[in-house]
Order: structure tokens, then sequence, then C-alpha cells
């Protein structure tokens, strides 16, 4: 009857409206993808750069290593600005899992360059102020900052074995400092069964090779004494 | 490293910088705690939610033509109670980013979905708009919150109300009123057809249709 006509058009006017919004997100996840792709080249350039402190960490070096690494992050700010720019208001959480591990590096480079740089940890404000200079939709939340700041140890681990290598035996000290007071930090927090317990899990092996680094020096006599 | 290598030895640079991270930290530790806590109530909400919509799914189940008007002024007595832990969800991410919590509510959600979409077809014959549902969930709060229905969980929703569609159809089989049958068929048909369009963009919905 016209009841069941009414009906059928009501529904086929559900779907198309169903269907249009559909396809508006595949396009702009795809928009979307494409941004994060040129982030991630950025990503990986940045890590290379940094990778450089390995093997030479003359003050030098580092102030150059460094000095490169901050002019790609104005690239970044771009790119993720494009990414809010194009963002649905009030959708910018559905798409964050698409930018998500890209940001945590970022964060991670960022603090690795402000630890090199200042010997301190990169705040959650500080690494909004780096990777959004300018305000905008999107931002670091605070797991994303606290899973950057997660693959900090491992990193530091690595360059703290190397310092030795060369002879820096203080780098070693430093780095020996900071891990366990970051250490410390991490550990006031309660994290759930995630990814972000896991990584943490982890990072107790960092501390221990950090620790170990040090005791080989310490026994060896070969930091100065206080 | 831009400190001197003797700065660091000192005892007063260590424990300041001590005290530093330790305080971020523990600032850090009471945003994640108040983050976590609020998924964990959602969650509660989520659960009572799924378990009420399948009470009244079963409730709706046995719909005879002389029970209707009763059966429906319990539905929406059901509804009621629904709603109340919905509108809890809803004040919870109210200002929140609802889709950090979307895991912790998308089940009960669905649930809920394919429950009203149940108890709306037998009250009207028509199959519910995501509008109607989201007006339904403002009506029912107290503060008149809006509380988005995303897509996905009303397409799951209503996959699954095929199914209980079905079952329905199979009880009316042996009634007295073999044609409502027929209308549920075309219900449900109509339904799959619209899926079709869309399955081709979305996965989940399709493992559902397969189903």
């Amino acid at each position: 009857g016209i009841n069941a006509e009414y009906g059928a058009r009501v529904m086929e006017s559900l779907f198309a409206e169903v269907n249009l919004a559909l396809e508006k997100e595949n396009l702009l996840r795809e928009d979307i993808k494409k941004q994060v792709k040129e982030l991630d080249n950025i990503t990986r350039k940045q890590y290379s750069l940094l990778l450089q402190v390995h093997s030479n960490s003359e003050r030098k070096k580092i102030e150059e290593v460094c000095a490169a690494v901050k002019a790609t992050f104005s690239e970044c700010a771009t790119l993720l600005q494009t990414i809010a720019s194009i963002l649905p208001s009030g959708e910018q959480g559905k798409y964050h899992d698409h930018w998500k591990s890209t940001q945590t590096q970022l964060v991670f480079h960022a603090a690795l360059m402000h630890f090199l740089q200042e010997g301190k940890l990169l705040t959650l404000p500080q690494a909004r102020a780096f990777l959004f200079p300018n305000p905008t939709s999107i931002s670091v939340d605070l797991e994303d900052y606290l899973m950057g700041i997660f693959n900090l140890p491992s990193e530091l681990a690595r360059f703290s074995v190397n310092s030795v290598i060369k002879g820096e035996y203080q780098q070693a000290e430093i780095i020996f400092q900071f891990v366990s007071e970051l250490y410390t930090g991490f550990r006031l927090l309660n994290l759930k069964n995630d990814a972000l317990r896991k990584r943490f899990d982890a990072v107790k092996y960092d501390v221990k090779k950090v620790e170990e680094v040090v005791y080989d020096l310490t026994l060896r006599g070969l930091l100065k004494k206080k | 490293m831009k400190r001197k290598q003797s700065d660091m030895s000192e005892a007063g640079t260590d424990s300041k910088q001590k005290s530093e991270i330790v305080a971020l930290y523990s600032e850090y530790a009471k945003e994640l705690d108040e983050i976590n806590d609020r998924y964990e109530r959602i969650i509660k909400c989520s659960r009572d939610t799924t378990i009420n919509s399948k009470r009244l799914i079963s409730l709706l189940q046995r719909l005879t033509d002389d029970t209707k008007d009763e059966l429906l002024k319990k539905a929406e007595a059901d509804l009621k109670r629904i709603h109340e832990h919905i509108c809890k969800i809803a004040s919870e991410v109210h200002q929140q980013d609802y889709y950090r919590y979307t895991r912790a509510f998308t089940f009960g959600i669905q649930e809920y979905v394919e429950a009203v979409s149940f108890y709306y077809f037998i009250k009207t014959g028509e199959l519910i708009s995501i509008k109607t549902i989201e007006s339904m969930i403002k009506e029912s709060h107290k503060d008149k919150l809006d509380f988005r229905i995303t897509i996905s969980d009303y397409m799951l929703g209503i996959a699954d109300l095929t199914g209980e569609m079905m079952r329905l159809c199979i009880n009316y089989a042996s009634s007295n009123n073999k044609e409502y049958c027929f209308t549920i068929c075309e219900f449900v048909r109509k339904i799959l057809l619209g899926f079709e369009t869309t399955s081709v963009y979305h996965y989940e919905y399709s493992k559902k249709l397969r189903l």
C-alpha cells in the first residue's frame, strides 16, 4: 500500500545518506594517509640525522644535528596543520589512529633533541608547542606523549654505550642520572594492560643497561669522584 | 651537553631535576587516572546497556497480535531504563573526546540500536533512523545533552536486527497472522538491499551480512 511505498522510500534515503557519509569518510581517510606518508618520510629522515650522534657526540656535531632536525620540524608542523584543516570539526579523534604512531615518533625525536641540547625532559606543553607551533584543532594527547617518552631510554642506553666507547665517561653518568629519574617518574603512572604498559615493561631493561655501563665505569675507577 | 660536566655532579642540580621530573609525572599520572577511570565508568554503563537491551529484545520476541499494546508499554519502560545508562555515557563523554572512548561503549550502543530498532519496527513498521535514535536519547537526558550514534554502530546494530526479525518471522509463521511474516520479510529484504550498496565500502558490514 501507500505506507509500504513511503516506508521503502524512507529506507532508501536513509541508506543513501549512509552511503554518502561512508564515501566521504573513505576519501578523507585517503587524504589523511597521503599527508601521513609524507610525515613519515620526514620522521625517517629525522631519525637518521639523530642517529649520527652515536658516532660523533662532540658538542659541535650535536648542535649541527639538532639544528637540522629542528628545521624538519617546521615541515612537520605544516603537514600536521594540513591534516587538522581537512578534519571535520568534532571528529578529530575519529581519525587520530592514522597519525598516532607518527606523532609518537615525533615526540620521541623532539625529546631526544631536547635532552641532547638542554639535558632536560621535554614536557607535554613543550612537546605540543614543538609539533603545533600554531594552535590547531588537533594536538599531542597525553598517551602519545607518554609513549614517545617511553622510547627515550632505549636510545639513550645506546648513546651511553657509544659514549663510553669514545671515552666520554661523564656522558654515561649524565645519562644514568637522567634515565633513572625518568624511570622513577614512569613508575608513578597507573597503567592498564595496554600498549603503553607493554612499552613501559621493556623500559626496565634499558635502565638496567644504563646502570651496568656506569657500574662498569665505577669499577674501573673511570668516573670522576664527587 | 650544554652543562659543564662538573655541574652535573652537584647534588643540588640532581635533586632539583629529580623533583621536576617526578612532579611532572605526578601530574601526568593524575591526568591518565582520570582518563582511565572515566573509561572504566563508561564500560560499566555499556555493560548495563547491553544487558538491558538483550532483555528488551527477548521481551519483544514474545510479540503476538493480542499482546502488542501491552508489550509495547513494557518495552517503553525498559527503554527508559536503557536510556538512563546511555545518558550516563553521554554525560561522561560530554566535552571529552568522544572517539577516545568509543571502544568502551560501542558494543553496548550496537546492542541498544538492535533493541530500539526492533521496538520501533513493531510500533511503526519502519526502520528507525540515526537522527530519531539521537533525539530519543537527547530527550531522555536530564540536561538534554547530545549523544552521537556513529554510522558504524548503527549499521552493525541494524545488521543484528535482521537476525531477530527472522526469528520473529518464524514465530509468526505458526500464528494466525501469516501476513505479518511477509511484512517482516519485506522489511528485512529492504534492509539487506540497503546493506548491499554499502557493504562495498565497509568490510565489517559485509562480514555481518554473510551471517
